[in-house]
């Protein structure tokens, strides 16, 4: 059976201005990860629920975490030094889907959601990938994508790297370029809005992973639902942590 | 040594041991079943359900709070007819006693689930009048003696299994609410539900939830929940499920020792998918110490 899993810090470092990076130990229990799922983590005794993290990128011996730190319990974790232990529940969630057939992907990130992106390229192997990253002004993770990617692109807003101004725009750019058979994103719900809409245009299939707030990660407390398009009713409520966080663009309805 | 008999009898409604989860906190049980053997477990209350099919409220519907957090997911649940053919017979391939926890805008929405639930292999239902995430129904009904002891009384006329109510902390005397529900011929009395919580972010200046307000559960509404349990029973002459906050055996040993006679886990499931396992040894544990060879030798024993 499943349990609660308790896995040693091996390394935290702060790679960008609140950004950090933290390896944990990858347990034997740890195994067949897909990129795009996440552990639901117990921060600290005084937070009482887990804390959803994505998983950045898998090794041999150890999971990569890279966390942007914000509110209470990113806090706690991104203090969490080397030989601390970490009470995770996971793997979790549906990852990224990845077809054989398909060859020409766009990979787009906004953020800390370029964080999930890093273990999918590695996956994507082989296949023709465009890499779009996209920072409010300073970059992070770019050399980790450029190890498995030639064509890695930044964008930031302040224009402090790359080009000047939102990723969504080399992304226009990239599917007026070369189209893609499938493009995967992962980033903040205006980001992801924009992708939608684009993809629509395009007509490019997707996928995305997307963030609510969560409790139990399993799928049984109902509070992160997320609503996507359903045949017969119009719309269904469905849940971000067991049937998402990676759901096809068509589907996802975002908040007005 | 004498062996320690964790069977629970509560009215005639028997469970292997007194450890059960609180409806909402545990689905129906599938998604925990991967992490816990559902036959270890007393009793599983299943999601809230309601005569027809609800997608609950808009997100965000949940905020932690210190010790606790604040949810308001608004029912959301696939109806009873669903949960007949697509659920029930999962549950039931587990030896547990099933608990089906029963909403309703109307007393005639009720009935005609007790009627309709009534007829399948549930063990018990649980009038929720306690529900504070709801617009109509709900809480509305749990907050005044005489609805309770109205909407009691006509649920029992329709339902032919055992009977659970389960109580609104949200009132200013429980005492009289527990009363008006066993006179309306409740078997058994569950509390606490949520209590009524809010939290503000003070950027936006807006609600952190979609709703506004919502239910806090967890360790925070704790202290709350065991001084109803011991007011209620000490006033009503049915048994009592005692719940809110159990994290461990000592929260759970509280329960017992303020008058419950089983206890219930909920938020605490969220924390640690096994937690109920750790607090069914916990109790074990806590009566062989203590020398009691059953549940019912401690329950009430608070001294006081």
């Amino acid at each position: 059976m499943k349990d609660r899993l308790f896995c040693k810090v091996l390394e935290n470092i702060e790679i960008a201005s609140n950004i950090y990076k933290i390896e944990i130990e990858k347990v034997e229990m740890l195994q067949n990860i897909k990129a795009g799922q996440f552990l639901n983590i117990k921060c600290d005794d005084a937070l009482l629920l887990r804390r959803p993290i994505s998983i950045s990128y898998v090794e041999t011996d150890r999971i990569g975490l890279v966390i942007r730190k914000s509110g209470k319990g990113t806090v706690v974790l991104c203090n969490k030094r080397k030989g601390e232990m970490l009470d995770v529940l996971g793997p979790l969630g549906n990852g990224f889907t990845i077809d054989e057939k398909e060859q020409r992907v766009i990979v787009i990130g906004g953020g800390i959601g370029t964080a999930p992106l890093l273990e999918l390229v590695k996956r994507l192997e082989g296949k023709d990938v465009t890499v779009l990253l996209g920072y409010k002004t300073e970059p992070y993770l770019v050399n980790e994508f450029e190890e498995y990617v030639r064509d890695v692109k930044v964008a930031t807003e302040d224009g402090s790297f790359g080009h000047k101004g939102y990723v969504t725009e080399l992304f226009i750019e990239a599917i007026k370029e070369n189209s893609a058979e499938m493009v995967y994103a992962c980033g903040p719900e205006i980001m992801l809005k924009e992708v939608q809409r684009i993809c629509s245009k395009y007509e490019v299939k997707s996928q995305i992973s997307i963030e609510e707030r969560m409790a139990c990660g399993v799928g049984a407390c109902l509070v992160c639902t997320c609503k996507v398009k359903a045949e017969e009713k119009g719309v269904k409520y469905v849940r971000t942590c067991k049937d998402g966080p990676v759901f096809s663009g068509e589907e996802v309805i975002f908040h007005d | 040594m004498t062996k320690i008999d964790m069977c629970v009898d509560l009215n005639g409604f028997k469970m292997k041991n007194p450890v059960t989860v609180a409806s909402g906190t545990f689905g129906f049980g599938r998604e925990y079943a991967e992490y816990v053997d559902l036959n270890q477990i007393g009793a599983i209350s299943v999601k809230g359900l309601t005569l027809e099919e609800r997608q609950g409220n808009p997100t965000p519907r949940v905020v932690e709070t210190p010790m606790g957090m604040i949810n308001s997911v608004g029912l959301q649940n696939p109806g009873v007819e669903y949960f007949i053919k697509h659920e029930l017979p999962y549950l039931s391939q587990f030896d547990t006693k099933i608990i089906a926890n029963i909403n309703g805008n109307t007393i005639e929405e009720y009935c005609k689930m007790a009627e309709i639930l009534s007829k399948t292999s549930v063990d018990a239902l649980e009038l929720n009048i306690s529900c504070p995430n709801v617009k109509s129904g709900g809480v509305a009904f749990g907050i005044n003696p005489d609805m309770v002891y109205k909407v009691t009384k006509s649920v029992r006329e329709n339902c032919g299994k055992y009977l659970i109510v389960k109580l609104s902390p949200n009132v200013s005397d429980i005492k009289e609410i527990g009363i008006a529900a066993e006179n309306g011929g409740a078997d058994c009395i569950s509390l606490i539900n949520t209590l009524i919580g809010m939290g503000i972010d003070i950027e936006t200046q807006k609600p952190i939830l979609a709703r506004g307000s919502g239910g806090l559960s967890g360790p925070a509404v704790k202290p709350v929940a065991v001084r109803m349990v011991y007011e209620v029973t000490k006033v009503v002459n049915i048994p009592v499920i005692g719940m809110g906050g159990i994290m461990d055996y000592a929260d759970a040993v509280e329960f017992f020792l303020a008058g419950a006679d089983a206890i219930s886990v909920g938020t605490a499931n969220f924390i640690n998918p096994k937690v109920t396992m750790d607090i069914l040894k916990g109790i074990e544990g806590y009566m062989e110490r203590k020398g009691y060879t059953c549940v019912k030798e401690f329950v009430g024993k608070l001294d006081f």
